[in-house]
């Protein structure tokens, strides 16, 4: 049945003679592991097309998605990590071997007449290869992505001419933005895998036309009597390295657990950005040609290496009749380009490796990534990534309070200290009895008017109760009832009561004002009346130097996560 | 070793590393694509707090949306994830009826004094949710609420539509 279809087929297809003449292609010198290169940028590349397929499945290219998107492929989907993390090695082993791939061509003489087309599409097939992978690695828009991604713009802008142009093309627009990730993407996934697609065929289709070539230390004899074909021999040794590159990859991605990925694209972030390590001698040169002489660097250059890779076939016609052992000079000329990207590339590596301040930028970087990993499990805010600290409470508040307080009640640890009450462990007991040994100290009352309230000087016992008692007017479930009680007494007889009522209101008469009401104080009601109007005659009334903060200036949902973050705070953090 | 048999080794040995290759590429793939199969996400809707007690009036019914927070892949965001018509009875118990049509998933709303209707196809239902009149083929579905705190809380649900049975979607 299945055989009869399948003649049916070859009746109007006659797929089997051609795919039979492949297989039979024949191999001067026989099948060589030399060989395998090209076969495996083929096998790769179709790695990354199949895992490409799983990604694009859940990747989303706007600025607002991207990160959450990957964030989601790499921490919930199943295999998720592993499917990227290959993604991302296969496509960094695939220039590897492809340049490898030029370098057998290079000694098999395989760029030689006729097959000069075959050499110039493989050396645009690296090109394109080197297009996507870096289009690939902007697109998961974290810090990484973000800055390469300005170091592209920056370059395309610097080349004479056409720069201005190409910048607005790239970008979709005036500005890096979501244009910008889905031109990126569209690259990506379409034009330039196309491209490349289009190379291979060119490269495959010739190669056909010309046949295979012999290694090079073999006579042509030799070669004729060790022919073998395609199939299965050749293809035996193709699949196999195939296998050995795959699982080493897989391997190396699974003791890695995956490819990092780290924290969203923020311009306020520093971070110190590396291109991938192809590109690491294009950024050292760039340190030797800068200003208006950076296209050098960036397009002149490497232009250079590669128009004279692609015009080896000829130069070496126009030679070979004058030159004595012309080969030995272009392999030299070749070892000695190449020689010199490596020591471009490594002296970059050297001298990261070796700069302490740079570690120290990426390692805060690094911090926030792990930060920004645990908030998204939840779901990242529509907004985007960088409204992720509203994921936690304490975050939120201390992002507001460093917005909207800090300027005024600076850490504590600031010498000499020049600001309002400090809060680093606000209505902690810590903080309560510093404050109470001394409320004119720098860090409380010092820089105020208020200059009115008196030490406490009685016995630590006492100053314990007291402070117990204040502690549970914030509501805060670890206080002691036994202890707050005695407190209570001694609040009244230790005089405290005579400034500071207990009413929960403003007094009656305005004039009557002695000191905030302490009822409730530092719990969640006391902090919201006090923050919207701390000149309120239940707060400081006349003394208060404090802005009030209306529902304008701090939404209701601020003024919460202020709170949770004022009420957060613990012995610990009043280290002043 | 004969020829033959060399080459049937070869070839099975290529095909061994082919369906290697192809497996260290598919299965993460395929774990990625099936991931909706392999975690089905557990029923554990909340109950969302809908309205203040004191704003329902006996007998007069009142379509309020349920807000809650919605993970949408890899969003999350605030915002309505259905309504529900709740209407308290003379007794004072709360009932709620889900705004979805059983018959095609349109919006129901009220009709007339006495009756809900729904504007795709003319289905018309009574206060507690019986049809009618039109194609509904069963009740309006009713929703889990409860009261606490003075307020109405509301288990949003989604149901098959078109069937007889009610069942979850």
């Amino acid at each position: 049945m299945v055989r009869s279809i399948w003649r049916w087929l070859d009746d109007r297809t006659s797929h089997r003679a051609a795919f039979n003449s492949l297989l039979d292609s024949p191999l001067p010198g026989g099948a060589h592991w030399a060989r395998t290169f090209g076969a495996l940028v083929v096998i790769l590349f179709a790695v990354e097309a199949l895992t490409g397929v799983g990604l694009a499945l859940w990747y989303a290219p706007t600025t607002t998605d991207a990160w959450a998107s990957v964030h989601f492929i790499q921490y919930q989907l199943t295999l998720g990590w592993m499917l990227r993390g290959l993604h991302h090695a296969t496509g960094n082993v695939l220039i590897v071997v492809a340049i490898l791939h030029l370098l057998q061509a290079l000694l098999w003489g395989a760029w030689k007449a006729p097959r000069e087309l075959s050499w110039i599409a493989g050396l645009v097939g690296l090109q394109v290869l080197i297009l996507i992978s870096h289009t690939g690695y902007l697109l998961p828009w974290d810090l990484r992505s973000y800055w390469a991604t300005q170091v592209l713009v920056g370059i395309a802008g610097n080349q004479p001419g056409v720069g201005e142009l190409a910048v607005r093309l790239i970008q979709g627009g005036a500005e890096v933005g979501n244009a910008t990730l889905t031109h990126l993407y569209a690259m990506h996934v379409l034009l330039t895998p196309g491209l490349f697609a289009g190379a291979i065929a060119v490269h495959f289709w010739l190669k056909r036309k010309h046949g295979e070539l012999a290694p090079p230390d073999m006579t042509a004899e030799v070669a004729a009597e060790k022919a073998q074909t395609w199939f299965p021999h050749q293809l035996v040794r193709d699949l196999a390295a195939g296998m050995v590159v795959m699982l080493g990859i897989a391997l190396w991605v699974w003791r890695q657990g995956g490819i990092e990925l780290g924290a969203p694209a923020d311009p306020a972030i520093e971070y110190v950005a590396r291109p991938e390590w192809y590109f690491l001698p294009i950024f050292h040169l760039r340190h030797w040609f800068t200003g208006s002489f950076e296209f050098i660097a960036t397009t002149v250059i490497p232009g250079l290496a590669v128009t004279a890779l692609a015009s080896l076939p000829f130069l070496h016609q126009r030679l070979a009749s004058r030159v004595k052992n012309v080969d030995r000079l272009l392999i030299g000329g070749t070892s000695v380009g190449m020689a010199f990207a490596l020591y471009l590339g490594v002296a970059t590596a050297v001298t990261d490796a070796a700069n302490e301040k740079e570690q120290e930028i990426n390692a805060r970087a690094e911090e926030w990534a792990k930060v920004t990993h645990r908030l998204a499990m939840i779901g990242v805010p529509v907004t985007g990534p960088l409204s992720l600290y509203e994921n936690d409470a304490l975050l939120w508040g201390q992002k507001v309070f460093g917005r909207e307080c800090a300027a005024c009640h600076a850490p504590g640890d600031t010498q000499p200290y020049e600001g309002s009450v400090c809060l680093d462990g606000y209505a902690s007991r810590t903080w309560i009895k510093k404050f109470m040994r001394k409320p004119d100290a720098p860090h409380f009352f010092g820089n105020t008017k208020i200059d009115a309230m008196d030490a406490f000087e009685g016995d630590g016992e006492k100053l314990d109760a007291i402070t117990e008692f204040l502690y549970q007017q914030s509501g805060r479930p670890d206080a002691d009832p036994t202890l707050a009680a005695e407190g209570a007494v001694l609040y009244d007889k230790e005089g405290c009561l005579e400034c500071h009522a207990l009413n929960g209101t403003a007094p009656a008469d305005p004039e009557a004002w002695t000191g905030p009401d302490l009822k409730g104080w530092a719990g969640e009601a006391w902090l919201a009346a006090f923050i919207r109007q701390p000149g309120h005659d239940r707060f400081y009334g006349k003394l208060n130097e404090m802005d009030e903060f209306d529902a304008e200036q701090l939404t209701k949902i601020e003024l919460q996560m202020v709170i949770a973050w004022l009420r957060s705070q613990s012995d610990e953090k009043a280290g002043f | 070793m004969a020829t033959s048999d060399r080459r049937g080794f070869l070839k099975f040995l290529a095909g061994l590393f082919g369906s290697g290759i192809a497996a260290i590429a598919t299965v993460p793939l395929l774990g990625a694509a099936l991931t909706p199969l392999i975690r089905r996400k557990d029923d554990d809707a909340n109950l969302i707090r809908a309205i203040p007690e004191k704003d329902l009036i006996v007998g007069v019914p009142r379509r309020v949306d349920l807000t809650a927070v919605v993970v949408d892949g890899w969003t999350r965001s605030v915002g309505v994830v259905g309504a529900a018509w709740l209407l308290k009875k003379a007794d004072g118990s709360i009932s709620a009826l889900s705004s979805v049509c059983p018959h095609s998933g349109c919006s129901i709303g009220q009709k007339s004094k006495a009756t809900y209707g729904c504007p795709c196809h003319a289905s018309a239902f009574s206060f507690e949710g019986a049809p009618l009149e039109g194609p509904s083929p069963r009740d309006m579905d009713p929703l889990p609420v409860e009261v606490k705190d003075g307020a109405v809380f509301v288990k949003w649900m989604r149901f098959k539509i078109g069937v007889k049975d009610r069942r979850p979607a």
